[in-house]
């Protein structure tokens, strides 16, 4: 084992007793004939559940790990037994150094309490000393974009979004050697969450922290984890590098058709239901890859719950290497934007000229009503492809050459290079 | 899957955690008297309207005897003390349901909540303490000499015993919320076996020694010696209560962390 490990889960199993944590009173007086240890024995047996099973993992310094999977699958446990709220009933976990954890935004903060003593209350729960709060008290204002004012006013009066971000400031200052995250990135508005994650990429690669993320959002797990671990039901179904466990993820999202369903109801009632967004060649058929140069399509299939006007909606595009790289959003065609009918709508988006470098890319859909704010579904991601790196094609002007090495980004664009002066 | 109780590591652990303790105190210091009325009033007013009522039923109407002082004085110097052991169980026993959001989110301590609740506890206490200064006033029968500071010490034991019967029942009452409900029931009767109203040379020797079981009986009848008798504290007494006390905070605090680790699950 490397001194570099900061976290190891060997063959950690969780148990957990659901329901009542001691026997009804009708059963405790059963106990009497048959004898206290047999019912205990009895009750046990009923009521546990394993909620980690046989899972077993390392992260280690300057590396971060996301993990993903339906609801109860056991990634927030995995976590709570990281941060030391709970704890596991088999197997070994190592944390080295201190752990900082977000399972979520703003639980610890008082409302009663001012933004000013909310810092330092919240700070020091999570674990930072006086001096270290006063040293980097300026900072954490800083990064939460709380005006002046509002400092000395009750959290309790303060708008949603500031009090997620001034939540997640203190807790990214806490300056953790282990940090963990539980679905707390998609916090705050869009420009926030790019610097939220600016900020944690930071804290991983260039002060070498060790991570995991725990998330729904496939996008946010490919573009900032370097291997991925898919539980489901307590268990590991699958572990490794994130391109990998994501795409298998999804594959079996796909398949499991009736989950569908289940998943509008689980995520609130949107009545928008993103069914499927397919790549396709030129040719207009599915494909797996999509060459570069060459018009880029996809087909969105949709259902309606009713007729919803003319919602807008957004189309991404985004790699596991860099994140978000494009997206096509109908707001910006405003007369363009398609009527969505009750029932199924099929669409197509095209790009003229597919712009992206030979890679692995993942594609996103949602939508937003017509007043533009509010979600008719959630984001997610519903296909991946490839642009294959093609010699006879693109070899002649040497294009990628340099772009196999990830050094031009996920972007060609035409360019032009002269020399000015001798 | 922790490892077995160490004291020192514990309070090790606590020392580290000195900021957050403080920081703690005092937010909770100042969330108890915002928006009420009378403020720290309420801190005064527990230990002041008991003794108007005792005096008026014990001294006035049954006669209790009162080691030779004023009724009042009497009954304040212990009630001011019992007041405080009161409120730190009423406080402090629920303090872990009443944190369960946190406690399912972050990790610290646990003991920390119980732990605060008590030392903010120590706040009402001075404020009680000051009224009693008062007391002095009003009656010149008995007045502070240096054996006053024999206060110190005992209040150090008292805190040490009131700890540890916090984080007992604290611990089983994130299991069974039962114990919240019998708090009040519980201070009521441990009120009538501590020699508040009563004094302990009134009660009969051949019982005494039941009394001095509850560890506060020799504290109380040392707050009086200290205050208004300008006396030591009876050694035996209070050999028994510190051995009692530390007896009571080691167990319960070992309690307390066995169970720790449970807390997140079945708040």
């Amino acid at each position: 084992m490397s001194d570099d490990v900061a976290i190891r889960f060997d063959r950690v199993g969780k148990i957990y007793h659901k329901g009542l944590f001691v026997p009804p009173f009708r059963q405790m007086l059963g106990a009497l004939v048959r004898g206290p240890r047999k019912l205990m024995q009895q009750f046990r047996a009923e009521h546990e559940f394993h909620a980690l099973q046989d899972v077993s993992f390392e992260v280690r310094r300057g590396e971060s790990l996301g993990i993903i999977g339906p609801n109860g699958a056991g990634k927030t446990t995995t976590l709570k037994i990281l941060a030391g709220i709970t704890d596991h009933t088999e197997g070994e976990v190592e944390a080295h150094g201190r752990v900082g954890a977000l399972i979520e935004v703003g639980a610890g903060f008082h409302p009663e309490l001012t933004g000013r003593e909310n810092i330092i209350h919240y700070g020091a729960i999570m674990g930072m000393t006086r001096r270290e709060l006063k040293a980097r008290f300026d900072d954490i204002v800083a990064f939460a974009e709380i005006e002046p004012g509002f400092l000395d006013t009750p959290v309790k009066r303060y708008s949603t979004g500031m009090y997620v971000r001034l939540a997640f400031s203190v807790a990214v200052h806490v300056d953790p050697d282990v940090l963990l995250l539980d679905e707390v990135l998609s916090v705050g508005d869009y420009a926030f969450q790019a610097k939220s994650l600016q900020r944690v990429k930071q804290l991983v690669e260039q002060d070498n922290r060790a991570m995991i993320l725990v998330s729904h959002n496939m996008g946010a797990v490919a573009s900032f984890c370097h291997r991925a671990l898919w539980l489901e039901n307590g268990r590991i179904r699958a572990h490794g590098d994130t391109d990998d466990v994501v795409r298998q993820y999804l594959d079996a999202k796909d398949r499991a058709i009736p989950d569908e369903a289940e998943k509008s109801t689980v995520k609130g009632n949107y009545p928008l239901h993103v069914r499927s967004v397919t790549a396709l060649d030129e040719h207009g058929r599915p494909a797996e890859e999509c060459a570069h140069g060459k018009t880029l399509r996809f087909q969105l299939v949709i259902d309606a719950d009713k007729a919803l006007g003319k919602p807008i909606l957004m189309l991404t595009v985004q790699s596991a290497a860099t994140g978000l790289i494009f997206g096509a959003n109908m707001f910006m065609t405003e007369s363009k934007r398609l009527p969505i009918k009750q029932g199924r709508n099929i669409l197509e988006c095209a790009f003229a000229d597919n712009p992206l470098t030979p890679g692995g890319y993942l594609v996103g859909c949602f939508g937003r009503a017509e007043d533009g704010l509010t979600l008719l579904s959630p984001p997610d991601i519903f296909a991946r492809f490839t642009v294959p790196f093609d010699e006879r094609a693109f070899g002649a002007d040497g294009r990628f050459a340099a772009a196999k090495s990830r050094e031009v980004g996920p972007v060609w664009l035409p360019h032009e290079w002269k020399i000015v002066e001798d | 899957m922790r490892g077995k109780f160490s004291l020192r590591k514990s309070l090790l652990e606590l020392w580290r955690r000195r900021d957050l303790i403080a920081i703690m105190t005092v937010s909770q210091i100042r969330a108890r008297y915002k928006q009420s009325l009378l403020g720290f009033a309420w801190a005064v007013l527990q230990p002041l309207i008991l003794m108007f009522l005792f005096t008026f039923i014990f001294s006035k109407m049954l006669h209790v005897t009162s080691e030779g002082l004023p009724y009042p004085l009497f009954s304040y110097s212990a009630l001011i003390f019992f007041s405080f052991f009161s409120t730190c169980l009423t406080l402090g026993v629920p303090s872990l349901v009443i944190y369960a959001p946190i406690i399912r989110k972050i990790y610290f301590p646990r003991e920390i909540f119980p732990l605060v609740t008590v030392l903010a506890s120590v706040f009402d206490l001075i404020f009680a303490a000051l009224v009693f200064l008062l007391l002095l006033i009003i009656y010149p029968q008995a007045g502070l000499t240096w054996t006053a500071l024999w206060v110190l010490p005992l209040l150090i034991i008292q805190t040490l015993f009131t700890l540890g019967v916090v984080f007992f029942a604290a611990a089983v009452c994130a299991m069974l919320r039962d114990v919240q409900w019998g708090i009040p029931l519980i201070t009521q009767v441990w009120l009538y076996c501590t020699p508040v109203i009563y004094s302990l040379d009134a009660v009969p020797p051949q019982y005494r020694w039941i009394l001095l079981l509850n560890p506060l009986t020799g504290l109380v009848d040392g707050y009086r010696k200290a205050l208004l008798h300008n006396a030591a504290p009876d050694m035996l007494y209070l050999g028994i209560s510190l051995v009692f006390s530390v007896a009571a905070f080691y167990l319960g605090y070992r309690y307390f962390k066995a169970k720790e680790m449970t807390f997140a699950d079945i708040l």
